[in-house]
């Protein structure tokens, strides 16, 4: 600890910290353009000067450590009158006519030290660069302190901007001085929320903000804190802020979270209850809609199936599954990790006994390897590829493993690009590489593993020369990536894997291979190593844990006879003891009528599942269908009932996101109109069935609100008995497991032991590539997945006009000399047939995609979606569909 | 000068770019003396021979893009067979340059930052170059020219080929 004086008041540091931290801690106001409160001083902008006792000049306080007996001033002549005159060269280098009013922390000093209007001309215009659809760069407003330039290159190692030229000619620009847009700038916004003067500022009228509340974005998996801003006519700004202090993200975010969330403003939300009357919508009073959606759901008990959703809150999929499980007396509950994860899932119940990623982000960024695998971090889990790119920054080597060239291949060591659906030959000859050279960790096979010699055996007909047989992979690539992998430069090894693995009709061998190869490597239970499925939606990691699946009870649990019993105990009502249907059995089951009516909450199966014209046929064939929901999508054209939720932004819960980490959600709006939280809604509707069929649910459902709901999941799940919503708002997220209130949570799991003891090696075999492969009619293979500038099917970002701008219309992105065969260049007009479907879209020429292949994302634009293509043939245990693999034929359109 | 050259190193070229690479705790700090073989090597930086350095250094292109634009002596064009660099810094100033400049500006028909049409010369101003004892002053190639009159200028001029 340091002890010094500044303004005549003592300050005590610690060791290490600067004389502006000792300025900020007693609350000075002292300007510090260029210092982010949140990186390390860059020392630029010369405003943050001070006068020391017994020290020559005025340094800066940022760059200035703090010593033992130190006597500072910020307010000595000398220091004002050079600081006011630094100010004052600041002030003239924005433009008179510029909005002073923007300015912010400049503006300020500025008015403070006498300075509203600078003594000299300036230098230089600079144009605005508006060719981003968020914000724009206003050269005019800019004092080169150099924040944007940390911020992209530093903090999101993007890389985008930097200073240009030097001396007064000096401007902020990007490679090759042209416009953002034609930059490789993501629109995250870092650089705009770092700007200290509004140069960079959102594209929206100034408002002024009311407050921020500080919640949890809705979008993507990794869970990124955000500070949502309320503007002073009640809407939420164009830009959220970043949170600093949120130990998942550090203060990052990417474009959906600090722009995109807008979609809660929507013209076209809902925010009336609907009953659909002679084919039309009706506008009715809750009771009404309830008592409509009672009826049909009591009417069609023991042919009913809920979907919950991994958008919603912890405590609203809480309530969904308790709904189906004591009023419906069904396990028939599923949510959409049927469609992503449920191969990765699975497989890792079966081998080590939990289905959840067993490491930290921060892991990543320690770890000496990476190995990403059929993943496109960059575009579905930014700050996550942010991380990655860190790691690699640091010299950790990354390895990415996929068919398709994605971004991360720019900072790969090595990419691995297997044909489509030859992932077994490739990971078990990888294994086999590590036993014949004895890099295995033998230690950790013996004391943590079962099945090692079976599995072992079962690896004998996978030789480097057949790998590269099947996969087309060079044999030495093969074993340069298990050697990196099994024996990294430093620390360990992460595994990290996506759809690519999953989304195939071999989805659970996949997965089994590749977490063979994390126990023969023994690359998990430590820092810098573990296995993660990096999750998709917001809270399917929640969604989950609350037992919304139906082969399994909140917490996982088993439908064994002393769990089942402690449900009855806490619940009145004991749960049904053997496991339901998963969400495509459902849809099957609206064609047999083993489906007769459905509860969907927060989804939209008309364009998330496959085939999607035979999903319509089945949905048509309800009989009853409610559907809960923020819009009137493709699936609520189907549904009797409407019930309009309120979003994220409008409520109280928790969302638990790809690192186990469970985050408070909170009201930072009322919601529109009568649209209510989907708790009260699920819990009014389980009421008023129960009340339909007879059965007393006594207090089941009354609460007082989502805390109530969290507590008696936690009651019931030991892995979140440490936790409620009071200390998650003291202390931040907290990562599972958390079984007591005084345990700090889990940073990685399996140090000790596998929740099933030891971990079990489960061979996997390779066996067909895919369930439909090219023919003479359909000679090409479509591959499906997302972009950064839309989430999923697009119902949300389709209502954020600046998403739109970024990403307008399909593209399908095609190689060069399929290109040239067709006759076709980037934006010619393409028509894309499988056996199931069509759609049109526009050519992108791109060696991105493998000769043969053409990729889709499967956001729907202009009523044109891949899903209407895809084939729902799907994996035998985890039956999760083959998106990533079908035939198409291909057709230039005028 | 072919527009349509490769830009890639020869084996030879990428082996001194990785000992250069090598005499540096962080092997960026080597990237002045690259960039340089990339000029004398393509004749000038070009985009695409920025982007083909920062791949050779794992950076950005734009951060490669800062340090060309930051630095005179990196042609983003073409440039002429010499290179006249005009000092415009205080004691230059002070000493004429702007009347040196506007002279050599005149007898060469062009503008700063521009060629001759017959590629003799391009023509730059630029910061101190040290040799403030001698204002005003000019770098000619690899040359200083000093105390510079305009009948002088005429004279070095009419000496580049």
């Amino acid at each position: 600890m340091v002890k010094l004086t500044i303004d005549g008041r003592a300050v005590e540091l610690t060791a290490g910290a600067t004389v502006l931290d000792g300025v900020n801690r007693l609350g000075l106001p002292l300007p510090q353009l260029c210092k982010d409160p949140d990186r390390a001083p860059l020392g630029a902008c010369r405003t943050c000067l001070v006068h020391v006792e017994g020290m020559r000049g005025t340094p800066a306080a940022c760059h200035l450590p703090a010593r033992d007996g130190m006597v500072v001033s910020t307010e000595h002549p000398e220091a004002v009158r050079v600081r006011s005159t630094v100010l004052d060269l600041t002030l003239a280098m924005l433009t008179p006519h510029a909005e002073r009013d923007g300015f912010g922390q400049l503006g300020i000093a500025a008015a403070r030290h006498g300075r509203p209007e600078p003594s000299v001309a300036p230098l230089h215009r600079f144009h605005v660069d508006d060719s981003k659809s968020f914000f724009l760069l206003d050269r005019e407003a800019c004092i080169l302190c150099g924040r944007c330039a940390v911020a992209c290159g530093d903090v999101q190692q993007i890389g985008a901007i930097s200073l240009l030229g030097r001396s007064h000619a000096t401007k902020v620009g990007v490679f090759g001085d042209g416009a953002m847009a034609d930059s490789v700038c993501t629109s995250c916004g870092q650089c705009v929320a770092t700007c200290p003067t509004g140069a960079l500022r959102p594209k929206e009228p100034a408002a002024t903000i009311s407050r921020t509340v500080p919640t949890t974005c809705p979008y993507c998996g990794v869970g990124c804190g955000i500070e949502a801003r309320v503007t002073e006519g009640g809407r939420l700004a164009l830009m959220a802020d970043d949170a600093p202090s949120n130990k998942s993200s550090l203060g990052m975010l990417c474009v959906k979270g600090r722009f995109a969330t807008g979609f809660v403003h929507a013209r076209d939300r809902v925010t009336t209850p609907l009953v659909k009357r002679e084919a039309r919508w009706v506008e009715v009073g809750w009771d009404e809609a309830l008592d409509t959606a009672a009826d049909g759901l009591a009417r069609h008990r023991g042919a009913f199936g809920a979907l919950a959703s991994a958008k919603a809150t912890n405590e609203d999929g809480y309530l969904v599954q308790k709904f189906a499980r004591v009023v419906m007396s069904t396990n028939d509950i599923d949510h959409c990790t049927r469609l992503c994860h449920s191969p990765s899932v699975e497989a890792m119940l079966a081998s080590m006994g939990s289905g959840a990623t067993s490491n930290s982000y921060v892991d990543y960024e320690e770890a000496g390897c990476l190995m990403v695998v059929g993943a496109d971090a960059s575009s579905n889990h930014p700050v996550i590829a942010v991380r990655f790119r860190r790691a690699v920054s640091g010299g950790a080597r990354l390895i990415v493993v996929n068919p398709k060239r994605v971004e991360l291949c720019d900072q790969a060591d090595l990419w691995i690009r297997q044909r489509p659906g030859t992932d077994v030959a490739l990971f078990n000859a990888m294994a086999r590489v590590i036993l014949d050279e004895g890099l295995h960790d033998d230690a950790f096979v013996r004391a943590r593993t079962d099945g090692f010699h079976a599995w072992r055996g079962s690896l004998e007909p996978y030789t480097l020369a057949y790998a590269e047989r099947v996969t087309g992979v060079p044999a030495r690539d093969i074993a340069q990536a298990a050697r990196w992998y099994a024996q990294p430069p430093f620390s360990g090894s992460c595994l990290i894997w996506g759809m690519g693995v999953t989304q195939h009709v071999n989805g659970i061998h996949n997965a089994h291979s590749l977490l063979n190869l994390s126990l023969v490597a023994g690359q998990l239970g430590r820092p810098g190593s573990g296995i993660s499925p990096l999750r998709g939606q917001n809270n399917v990691q929640g969604c989950g844990d609350a037992g919304c699946i139906p082969t399994n009870l909140p917490g996982y649990a088993h439908y064994v006879p002393e769990t089942l019993a402690r449900f009855e105990q806490a619940w009145g009502v004991r749960p049904p003891g053997q496991g339901g249907r998963v969400v495509t059995e459902m849809v099957e089951g609206c064609l047999t009528g083993a489906t007769r009516a459905m509860y969907v909450v927060g989804e939209n199966p008309l364009l998330s599942e496959p085939d999607l014209h035979h999903a319509e046929k089945a949905f048509g064939q309800l009989e009853f269908l409610v559907v809960q929901d923020l819009f009137l999508h493709e699936t609520a054209d189907h549904a009797h009932v409407f019930l309009p939720a309120a979003a994220f932004a409008e409520k109280e819960g928790t969302f638990t996101n790809s690192e186990r980490r469970v985050q408070r959600v909170r009201t930072v709006l009322d919601p529109p109109g009568q649209a209510r939280p989907d708790w009260w809604i699920t819990a009014e509707l389980a009421k008023r069935v129960a009340r339909r069929i007879g059965l007393n649910v006594g207090g089941q459902f009354d609460y007082e609100g989502p805390a109530a709901i969290f507590d008696e999941m936690a009651r019931l799940t030991p892995f979140l008995a440490g936790l409620s919503h009071a200390r998650l708002d003291r202390e931040g997220g907290i990562q599972w497991p958390c079984p007591t209130p005084d345990h700090p949570g889990t940073r990685y799991l399996y140090g000790e032991t596998f929740p099933r003891g030891r971990a079990r090696f489960i061979p996997a075999r390779q066996i067909e590539e895919a369930a439909e492969l090219p023919d003479a009619d359909y000679p090409f293979v479509l591959n499906t997945g997302r972009l950064l500038y839309h989430w999923h099917g697009g119902t949300l970002t389709r209502r954020v006009q600046g998403l739109l701008e970024l990403a307008p219309r399909l593209e399908i992105a095609i190689h060069p000399s399929d290109a040239r065969q067709l006759g076709v260049d980037t934006g010619a007009r393409l028509r894309v047939t499988s056996r199931r479907g069509d759609l049109t879209g526009y050519a992108r020429v791109t060696e991105a995609v493998r000769a043969g292949a053409i990729f889709v994302p499967f956001v729907k634009l202009a009523d044109s979606a891949a899903n209407f293509l895809t084939n729902s043939a799907a994996d035998p245990a985890s039956k999760i569909p083959e998106y990533k693999v079908c035939a198409v034929r291909l057709e230039k359109l005028s | 000068m072919t527009a349509t050259r490769t830009i890639v190193f020869s084996p030879d070229q990428l082996a001194e770019v990785r000992r250069l690479q090598g005499l540096y705790p962080d092997k960026r700090g080597a990237l002045l003396p690259v960039l340089h073989m990339a000029q004398d090597a393509f004749d000038y930086v070009s985009l695409e021979v920025q982007e083909y350095v920062a791949g050779l250094f794992d950076m950005a292109p734009s951060h490669v893009h800062e340090v060309v634009t930051f630095y005179t002596l990196y042609f983003q064009q073409p440039k002429g067979r010499h290179v006249v660099a005009v000092c415009h810094n205080l004691s230059c100033y002070l000493a004429g340059s702007r009347e040196i400049l506007a002279h050599v500006k005149q007898r060469l028909g062009i503008g700063v930052g521009e060629t001759t049409d017959d590629g003799r010369v391009t023509l730059q101003s630029v910061e101190c170059l040290c040799a403030c004892e001698a204002a005003p002053m000019m770098q000619v190639d690899d040359r200083y020219e000093l105390n510079l009159t305009p009948e002088k200028v005429d004279r070095i001029l009419g000496e580049l080929r």
